[in-house]
């Protein structure tokens, strides 16, 4: 059995914290939140942002979900293969340039939810994972990186190889909980 | 807005290449429902007697494309297609062609006014060209049928260079 842990960003590192400013009207929300990826283009884009700590994290999970090109880098030597990437470049009243990539990764049905802490939008039916959860081995197949299918929550989550790489790379900013530790914001 | 096909392998050449144990290359069933996390993209060798008919399109019992029109697709940037490339050989011949297994994605664009059969399959199938956004290659939710649909700029770049592909227009 294979250990998964979900990963987001961690709102509590104030360090690593930045403050995104627009999305473009390029972006289409419809890939990202609905996970239409028909929907969006491998074009680069820039959008501004406002540095609140002293290191740019290396994962954003708040209302677009972006990486740092060293989690890139990690995922790419992981040979992960089942994610979307777009360049993003955030931009500072500097001028400096971060380059970060929007990503989108394919959502999987592998909760067992009679196993999970989870409760049901009165508005929309999708499910919100609230604290530990359990998902399905058997259904998960290769992949070392994944989204489940149908929920309200951003996280994503990963294998124990990738949470392992990202910590030896020291990466800041990722919130990395087990499946039994999770908790719901 | 774009035309769009349904891609068919030309069924006069149905038996142009007999692939037997398909399963080697994936299982039939994951193919069918893009359950991607069960496939790798190794390649794959497979033994099979070469009778001199290589299309550029196989349907049955798996999709597959040939080198030639792999470059096409690579040429196009089409991403949203997972590839997994197929070497068949024959070995008394000692010849040898690359294919690709093709996955494209599957989205929710069947439009409202599709009619079906009694049992379920297919009568007239109908797209809702919106929900297709800027795919050019991919398959549809919510049929029975496993068809991978084109648009206009690939059917045309099919039409004039490919062998043994055939389209439906939708």
């Amino acid at each position: 059995m294979r250990k998964y842990y979900t990963i987001e960003s961690d709102a509590w590192d104030e360090n690593s914290e930045i403050r995104l400013g627009a999305i473009p009207e390029s972006i289409d929300r419809r890939a990202y939140l609905l996970d239409e990826w028909q929907y969006i283009d491998e074009e680069e884009e820039f959008i501004f942002y406002e540095k609140l700590g002293e290191e740019m994290p290396d994962i954003y999970t708040y209302n677009l979900p972006l990486i740092s090109a060293r989690l890139k880098e990690i995922l790419d030597s992981a040979e992960v293969d089942n994610v979307f990437y777009k360049p993003v470049y955030l931009c500072d009243e500097d001028d400096e340039v971060c380059e970060y990539y929007l990503m989108l990764v394919k959502p999987i049905d592998c909760v067992v939810w009679e196993k999970s802490e989870h409760t049901v939008s009165q508005f929309s039916g999708l499910k919100k994972i609230v604290g530990s959860f359990e998902i399905d081995d058997r259904s998960v197949g290769n992949y070392k990186i994944f989204k489940i299918k149908g929920i309200l929550n951003k996280f994503w989550v990963i294998d124990e190889e990738i949470k392992e790489m990202i910590e030896e790379a020291g990466l800041v900013g990722i919130k990395l909980l087990e499946l039994s530790e999770y908790y719901g914001l | 807005m774009s035309e769009y096909y349904i891609l068919k392998g030309d069924e006069r050449l149905a038996n142009a290449i007999e692939i037997k144990g398909a399963k080697i290359i994936a299982s039939i069933d994951y193919v069918k429902t893009n359950s991607l996390q069960f496939l790798n993209s190794k390649p794959v060798m497979l033994h099979i007697e070469d009778n001199g008919l290589w299309p550029d399109f196989i349907e049955k019992p798996l999709p597959l494309i040939s080198n030639n029109l792999w470059t096409v697709f690579e040429q196009l940037k089409l991403k949203n297609i997972f590839f997994k490339p197929v070497c068949f050989a024959d070995i008394k011949k000692m010849t040898s062609f690359i294919y690709w297994l093709i996955i494209p994605d599957k989205i929710d664009c069947l439009s409202s006014d599709t009619e079906f059969n009694r049992d379920g399959s297919l009568k007239t199938l109908k797209i809702n060209k919106e929900k297709v956004g800027l795919y050019k290659i991919f398959k549809v939710n919510g049929i029975l049928e496993d068809l991978i649909i084109i648009d206009e700029d690939i059917a045309d770049a099919i039409d004039s260079n490919m062998y043994g592909c055939c389209f439906t227009k939708i």
